[in-house]
Protein backbone atom coordinates (compact mmCIF):
# COMPACT_ATOMS: atom_id res chain seq x y z
CA UNK A 1 0.00 0.00 0.00
CA UNK A 2 3.02 2.57 0.89
CA UNK A 3 4.58 1.73 -2.27
CA UNK A 4 1.37 2.52 -4.17
CA UNK A 5 0.67 5.83 -2.51
CA UNK A 6 4.19 6.67 -3.27
CA UNK A 7 3.89 5.64 -7.26
CA UNK A 8 0.05 7.39 -7.64
CA UNK A 9 1.93 10.76 -6.01
CA UNK A 10 4.82 10.77 -8.21
CA UNK A 11 2.49 9.49 -11.29
CA UNK A 12 0.51 12.79 -10.60
CA UNK A 13 3.35 14.61 -9.92
CA UNK A 14 4.25 14.22 -13.50
CA UNK A 15 1.17 14.71 -14.52
CA UNK A 16 1.24 17.86 -13.16
CA UNK A 17 4.43 18.95 -14.04
CA UNK A 18 4.36 18.20 -17.76
CA UNK A 19 0.71 19.39 -17.85
CA UNK A 20 1.05 22.24 -20.00
CA UNK A 21 -2.10 23.52 -21.91
CA UNK A 22 -4.74 23.10 -19.16
CA UNK A 23 -6.85 19.60 -18.62
CA UNK A 24 -7.55 17.75 -21.81
CA UNK A 25 -3.89 18.19 -22.61
CA UNK A 26 -3.11 16.07 -19.45
CA UNK A 27 -5.77 13.02 -20.19
CA UNK A 28 -2.79 11.86 -22.50
CA UNK A 29 -0.20 12.34 -19.91
CA UNK A 30 -2.78 10.32 -17.44
CA UNK A 31 -3.55 7.29 -19.88
CA UNK A 32 0.04 7.26 -20.33
CA UNK A 33 0.59 7.14 -16.45
CA UNK A 34 -2.36 4.85 -15.00
CA UNK A 35 -3.14 2.50 -17.86
CA UNK A 36 -0.37 2.18 -19.75
CA UNK A 37 2.37 2.68 -17.62
CA UNK A 38 0.41 1.29 -14.15
CA UNK A 39 -2.46 -0.47 -15.39
CA UNK A 40 -4.44 0.73 -12.53
CA UNK A 41 -7.93 0.75 -14.26
CA UNK A 42 -9.25 -0.31 -17.74
CA UNK A 43 -9.51 2.35 -20.36
CA UNK A 44 -13.65 1.78 -20.78
CA UNK A 45 -13.54 3.34 -16.47
CA UNK A 46 -10.91 5.74 -16.71
CA UNK A 47 -13.15 7.47 -19.84
CA UNK A 48 -16.07 7.45 -17.74
CA UNK A 49 -14.30 9.54 -15.15
CA UNK A 50 -13.10 11.74 -17.65
CA UNK A 51 -17.04 11.90 -18.43
CA UNK A 52 -17.86 12.64 -15.01
CA UNK A 53 -14.76 15.10 -14.29
CA UNK A 54 -16.14 16.91 -17.47
CA UNK A 55 -19.99 17.11 -15.81
CA UNK A 56 -18.89 18.10 -12.58
CA UNK A 57 -17.52 21.39 -11.06
CA UNK A 58 -13.78 22.69 -10.91
CA UNK A 59 -10.94 21.62 -12.93
CA UNK A 60 -10.73 18.71 -14.70
CA UNK A 61 -7.18 17.53 -14.11
CA UNK A 62 -8.12 17.72 -9.99
CA UNK A 63 -11.64 16.15 -10.61
CA UNK A 64 -9.79 12.85 -12.07
CA UNK A 65 -6.57 13.06 -9.83
CA UNK A 66 -9.48 12.97 -7.36
CA UNK A 67 -11.41 10.21 -8.78
CA UNK A 68 -8.46 8.06 -10.44
CA UNK A 69 -6.91 8.47 -6.58
CA UNK A 70 -10.00 7.57 -4.79
CA UNK A 71 -10.55 3.87 -7.06
CA UNK A 72 -7.01 3.28 -6.50
CA UNK A 73 -6.19 4.20 -2.76
CA UNK A 74 -9.50 5.19 -1.12
CA UNK A 75 -9.58 8.49 0.32
CA UNK A 76 -5.76 8.57 1.25
CA UNK A 77 -5.60 7.84 -2.69
CA UNK A 78 -7.24 10.58 -3.79
CA UNK A 79 -5.73 13.07 -1.34
CA UNK A 80 -2.49 12.07 -2.62
CA UNK A 81 -3.21 12.19 -6.09
CA UNK A 82 -4.95 15.35 -5.83
CA UNK A 83 -1.22 16.77 -3.68
CA UNK A 84 0.90 15.15 -6.61
CA UNK A 85 -0.81 16.98 -9.29
CA UNK A 86 -0.17 20.42 -7.94
CA UNK A 87 2.65 20.19 -6.35
CA UNK A 88 4.56 20.91 -9.52
CA UNK A 89 2.39 24.20 -9.61
CA UNK A 90 3.33 25.02 -6.00
CA UNK A 91 6.59 24.77 -6.48
CA UNK A 92 7.21 26.62 -9.09
CA UNK A 93 4.70 29.35 -8.48
CA UNK A 94 7.02 31.11 -5.74
CA UNK A 95 10.09 31.65 -7.74
CA UNK A 96 7.76 32.41 -10.97
CA UNK A 97 5.88 35.23 -9.13
CA UNK A 98 9.85 36.83 -7.83
CA UNK A 99 10.78 36.65 -10.85
CA UNK A 100 7.67 37.37 -12.65
CA UNK A 101 8.15 40.39 -15.26
CA UNK A 102 11.26 38.92 -16.61
CA UNK A 103 9.90 35.61 -16.70
CA UNK A 104 7.48 35.63 -18.84
CA UNK A 105 8.64 38.35 -21.40
CA UNK A 106 11.53 36.15 -21.24
CA UNK A 107 12.14 35.83 -25.07
CA UNK A 108 13.64 32.12 -24.50
CA UNK A 109 10.82 31.15 -22.59
CA UNK A 110 8.16 32.63 -25.14
CA UNK A 111 9.93 30.06 -28.06
CA UNK A 112 9.41 27.12 -25.95
CA UNK A 113 6.20 28.29 -25.34
CA UNK A 114 5.68 28.67 -29.17
CA UNK A 115 7.18 25.38 -29.53
CA UNK A 116 5.20 23.61 -26.92
CA UNK A 117 1.55 24.63 -28.27
CA UNK A 118 1.82 22.64 -31.41
CA UNK A 119 2.88 19.86 -28.89
CA UNK A 120 -0.41 20.34 -27.12
CA UNK A 121 -2.29 20.53 -29.39
CA UNK A 122 -0.86 16.97 -30.59
CA UNK A 123 -1.57 15.50 -27.55
CA UNK A 124 -5.62 16.78 -27.45
CA UNK A 125 -6.28 15.20 -30.30
CA UNK A 126 -4.41 12.04 -28.85
CA UNK A 127 -6.91 12.44 -25.99
CA UNK A 128 -9.70 12.70 -28.26
CA UNK A 129 -8.26 9.38 -30.10
CA UNK A 130 -8.12 7.21 -26.44
CA UNK A 131 -11.06 8.54 -25.18
CA UNK A 132 -12.78 7.67 -28.64
CA UNK A 133 -11.53 4.26 -28.28
CA UNK A 134 -13.69 3.32 -26.10
CA UNK A 135 -16.70 5.87 -26.43
CA UNK A 136 -16.96 4.49 -31.00
CA UNK A 137 -18.46 1.24 -29.70
CA UNK A 138 -20.67 1.21 -32.66
CA UNK A 139 -21.50 3.52 -35.61
CA UNK A 140 -24.01 4.91 -33.25
CA UNK A 141 -21.08 6.86 -31.34
CA UNK A 142 -20.13 8.60 -34.74
CA UNK A 143 -23.99 9.62 -34.98
CA UNK A 144 -23.50 11.33 -31.55
CA UNK A 145 -20.51 12.54 -31.83
CA UNK A 146 -21.07 14.59 -35.15
CA UNK A 147 -23.44 16.75 -34.44
CA UNK A 148 -22.33 17.30 -30.80
CA UNK A 149 -18.97 18.45 -32.59
CA UNK A 150 -21.17 20.83 -34.56
CA UNK A 151 -23.13 22.15 -32.12
CA UNK A 152 -20.08 23.12 -29.66
CA UNK A 153 -18.18 24.36 -32.59
CA UNK A 154 -21.09 26.71 -34.13
CA UNK A 155 -23.51 27.67 -31.12
CA UNK A 156 -22.85 29.09 -27.97
CA UNK A 157 -25.14 26.13 -26.13
CA UNK A 158 -23.45 25.11 -22.56
CA UNK A 159 -21.42 21.81 -23.13
CA UNK A 160 -23.48 20.70 -19.95
CA UNK A 161 -26.39 21.16 -22.26
CA UNK A 162 -24.80 18.97 -25.01
CA UNK A 163 -23.87 16.14 -22.72
CA UNK A 164 -27.89 16.05 -21.40
CA UNK A 165 -28.68 15.50 -24.85
CA UNK A 166 -26.13 12.84 -25.26
CA UNK A 167 -27.41 11.07 -22.20
CA UNK A 168 -30.78 11.74 -23.44
CA UNK A 169 -29.66 10.12 -26.75
CA UNK A 170 -28.06 7.05 -25.09
CA UNK A 171 -31.10 5.98 -22.83
CA UNK A 172 -33.28 6.07 -25.95
CA UNK A 173 -31.13 4.05 -28.09
CA UNK A 174 -29.37 1.47 -25.67
CA UNK A 175 -31.71 0.83 -22.84
CA UNK B 1 -7.74 35.48 4.58
CA UNK B 2 -11.25 33.46 4.56
CA UNK B 3 -12.55 35.79 2.53
CA UNK B 4 -9.83 35.30 -0.17
CA UNK B 5 -10.66 31.36 0.60
CA UNK B 6 -14.46 31.40 0.33
CA UNK B 7 -14.39 33.49 -2.94
CA UNK B 8 -12.48 30.72 -4.84
CA UNK B 9 -14.76 28.18 -2.97
CA UNK B 10 -17.70 29.70 -4.63
CA UNK B 11 -16.40 29.94 -7.92
CA UNK B 12 -15.06 26.29 -7.60
CA UNK B 13 -18.13 24.88 -6.54
CA UNK B 14 -20.21 26.24 -8.95
CA UNK B 15 -18.02 26.64 -12.67
CA UNK B 16 -18.86 23.80 -14.74
CA UNK B 17 -16.58 23.24 -17.80
CA UNK B 18 -13.39 22.98 -16.48
CA UNK B 19 -10.60 25.34 -15.18
CA UNK B 20 -10.30 27.93 -17.75
CA UNK B 21 -14.05 29.20 -17.05
CA UNK B 22 -13.42 30.17 -13.95
CA UNK B 23 -11.13 32.40 -14.61
CA UNK B 24 -13.85 35.06 -16.33
CA UNK B 25 -15.43 34.61 -12.79
CA UNK B 26 -12.63 35.19 -10.44
CA UNK B 27 -11.80 38.21 -13.11
CA UNK B 28 -15.12 39.82 -11.76
CA UNK B 29 -15.58 39.28 -8.16
CA UNK B 30 -11.47 40.06 -7.46
CA UNK B 31 -11.10 42.70 -9.52
CA UNK B 32 -14.14 44.53 -10.83
CA UNK B 33 -16.02 44.22 -7.44
CA UNK B 34 -13.76 43.85 -4.41
CA UNK B 35 -10.66 45.73 -6.54
CA UNK B 36 -8.13 43.47 -4.74
CA UNK B 37 -5.99 43.95 -7.84
CA UNK B 38 -5.52 45.54 -11.33
CA UNK B 39 -5.91 44.67 -14.17
CA UNK B 40 -2.19 44.96 -15.21
CA UNK B 41 -1.53 42.62 -12.33
CA UNK B 42 -4.44 40.11 -13.52
CA UNK B 43 -3.11 40.03 -16.84
CA UNK B 44 -0.06 39.63 -15.36
CA UNK B 45 -0.78 36.74 -12.89
CA UNK B 46 -2.72 34.92 -15.71
CA UNK B 47 0.19 35.13 -18.08
CA UNK B 48 2.49 33.54 -15.35
CA UNK B 49 -0.54 31.16 -15.02
CA UNK B 50 -0.07 29.79 -18.44
CA UNK B 51 3.27 29.97 -18.97
CA UNK B 52 4.21 27.53 -16.11
CA UNK B 53 2.98 23.36 -16.15
CA UNK B 54 0.09 22.30 -14.14
CA UNK B 55 -3.90 23.45 -14.40
CA UNK B 56 -4.15 26.88 -15.25
CA UNK B 57 -7.03 28.04 -12.56
CA UNK B 58 -5.03 26.53 -9.86
CA UNK B 59 -1.48 28.31 -10.81
CA UNK B 60 -3.61 31.52 -11.13
CA UNK B 61 -5.22 31.07 -7.68
CA UNK B 62 -1.77 29.91 -5.99
CA UNK B 63 -0.27 33.27 -8.00
CA UNK B 64 -2.69 35.89 -6.86
CA UNK B 65 -3.25 34.21 -3.16
CA UNK B 66 1.07 34.99 -3.16
CA UNK B 67 0.89 37.99 -4.54
CA UNK B 68 -1.70 39.38 -2.14
CA UNK B 69 -0.86 37.75 1.50
CA UNK B 70 2.14 35.53 0.79
CA UNK B 71 2.38 31.78 1.49
CA UNK B 72 -0.15 31.74 3.64
CA UNK B 73 -2.34 33.17 0.67
CA UNK B 74 -0.84 30.64 -1.83
CA UNK B 75 -2.24 27.78 0.34
CA UNK B 76 -5.49 29.61 0.85
CA UNK B 77 -6.04 30.36 -2.71
CA UNK B 78 -5.26 26.62 -3.58
CA UNK B 79 -7.38 25.06 -1.25
CA UNK B 80 -10.59 27.69 -2.04
CA UNK B 81 -9.94 26.33 -5.70
CA UNK B 82 -9.74 22.56 -5.23
CA UNK B 83 -11.55 21.94 -2.28
CA UNK B 84 -15.13 22.12 -3.70
CA UNK B 85 -13.99 20.11 -6.75
CA UNK B 86 -12.16 17.28 -4.43
CA UNK B 87 -15.15 17.11 -1.91
CA UNK B 88 -18.15 16.65 -4.99
CA UNK B 89 -15.88 14.02 -6.81
CA UNK B 90 -14.58 12.33 -3.25
CA UNK B 91 -18.93 11.79 -2.59
CA UNK B 92 -19.68 10.67 -5.93
CA UNK B 93 -16.52 8.19 -5.94
CA UNK B 94 -17.78 6.99 -2.65
CA UNK B 95 -21.53 7.10 -2.72
CA UNK B 96 -22.81 7.44 -6.38
CA UNK B 97 -20.08 5.04 -8.21
CA UNK B 98 -21.86 1.85 -7.12
CA UNK B 99 -24.55 2.95 -9.44
CA UNK B 100 -22.91 3.19 -12.80
CA UNK B 101 -23.67 -0.54 -13.42
CA UNK B 102 -27.73 0.02 -13.32
CA UNK B 103 -28.82 -0.30 -17.42
CA UNK B 104 -30.25 3.35 -17.43
CA UNK B 105 -26.92 4.85 -16.60
CA UNK B 106 -25.09 3.24 -18.59
CA UNK B 107 -26.90 3.53 -21.53
CA UNK B 108 -26.64 7.43 -20.58
CA UNK B 109 -23.03 6.88 -20.55
CA UNK B 110 -22.59 5.06 -23.94
CA UNK B 111 -24.10 8.74 -24.94
CA UNK B 112 -22.73 10.62 -23.15
CA UNK B 113 -18.98 9.18 -24.14
CA UNK B 114 -19.45 10.25 -27.68
CA UNK B 115 -19.81 14.03 -26.87
CA UNK B 116 -17.11 14.13 -24.48
CA UNK B 117 -15.03 13.41 -27.79
CA UNK B 118 -16.42 16.48 -29.42
CA UNK B 119 -15.34 18.20 -26.60
CA UNK B 120 -12.11 17.61 -26.35
CA UNK B 121 -11.55 17.28 -30.43
CA UNK B 122 -13.35 21.02 -30.48
CA UNK B 123 -11.13 22.33 -27.90
CA UNK B 124 -7.85 20.73 -30.48
CA UNK B 125 -9.69 22.85 -33.26
CA UNK B 126 -10.37 26.13 -31.52
CA UNK B 127 -6.52 26.24 -30.24
CA UNK B 128 -5.24 25.03 -33.20
CA UNK B 129 -7.31 27.87 -35.25
CA UNK B 130 -5.06 30.10 -33.60
CA UNK B 131 -1.42 28.27 -33.33
CA UNK B 132 -1.64 26.79 -37.61
CA UNK B 133 -1.94 30.22 -39.08
CA UNK B 134 2.05 29.51 -39.38
CA UNK B 135 2.86 26.58 -41.78
CA UNK B 136 5.47 25.16 -39.40
CA UNK B 137 3.64 25.03 -36.75
CA UNK B 138 1.25 22.83 -38.20
CA UNK B 139 3.99 20.28 -39.57
CA UNK B 140 4.96 20.28 -35.98
CA UNK B 141 1.58 19.17 -34.93
CA UNK B 142 1.40 16.22 -37.82
CA UNK B 143 4.33 14.89 -36.52
CA UNK B 144 3.57 15.04 -32.91
CA UNK B 145 0.28 13.21 -33.25
CA UNK B 146 1.70 11.31 -36.14
CA UNK B 147 4.02 10.08 -33.16
CA UNK B 148 1.75 9.65 -30.59
CA UNK B 149 -0.64 7.44 -32.48
CA UNK B 150 1.86 5.53 -34.47
CA UNK B 151 4.93 4.61 -32.70
CA UNK B 152 3.53 5.14 -28.77
CA UNK B 153 5.59 8.30 -28.72
CA UNK B 154 5.90 9.08 -25.03
CA UNK B 155 3.53 12.11 -24.28
CA UNK B 156 6.59 13.74 -21.81
CA UNK B 157 8.82 13.64 -25.06
CA UNK B 158 6.49 15.48 -26.93
CA UNK B 159 5.92 18.05 -24.82
CA UNK B 160 9.96 18.73 -23.93
CA UNK B 161 10.35 18.37 -28.30
CA UNK B 162 7.94 20.74 -28.28
CA UNK B 163 9.77 23.54 -26.29
CA UNK B 164 13.42 22.21 -28.17
CA UNK B 165 11.56 23.04 -31.41
CA UNK B 166 11.08 26.07 -30.34
CA UNK B 167 14.12 27.10 -29.02
CA UNK B 168 16.09 26.38 -31.93
CA UNK B 169 13.49 27.59 -34.66
CA UNK B 170 15.39 30.88 -34.77
CA UNK B 171 18.27 29.14 -36.22
CA UNK B 172 16.55 28.30 -39.34
CA UNK B 173 15.00 31.84 -39.54
CA UNK B 174 17.42 33.86 -40.93
CA UNK B 175 17.78 32.15 -44.05
CA UNK B 176 15.07 31.81 -45.52
CA UNK B 177 12.65 34.60 -44.33
CA UNK B 178 9.52 32.23 -45.67
CA UNK B 179 8.43 29.28 -44.28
Amino acid sequence: MFWLLVNLYLSYFKIGLFGFGGGYAMITLMEHEIIKVHGWMSLSDFVSIIAVAEMTPGPIAINSATFVGYQVGGILGASIATLGVVSPSLILIIPAARLFIHFYTNQHLQRAMDGIQPAVIALIGFAAYVVGESAFTDWIGFLIALPALLLILLTKIHPLLIIGLGALAGIIIYL
Amino acid sequence: MWPFFLLFFKIGAFTIGGGYAMIPLIRTEIMERKGWISDQEFIDNLAVAQSIPGPIVVNFSIMTGFRLLGLKGALFGLLGTILPSFLIILSIAAFLWEYQHIPVVQAAFKGIKPVIVALIAAAAFKIGRHVFVQLDRLLLFCVFLSGLLFIGLHPILVILAGAAAGLIRPIFQPKSKKE
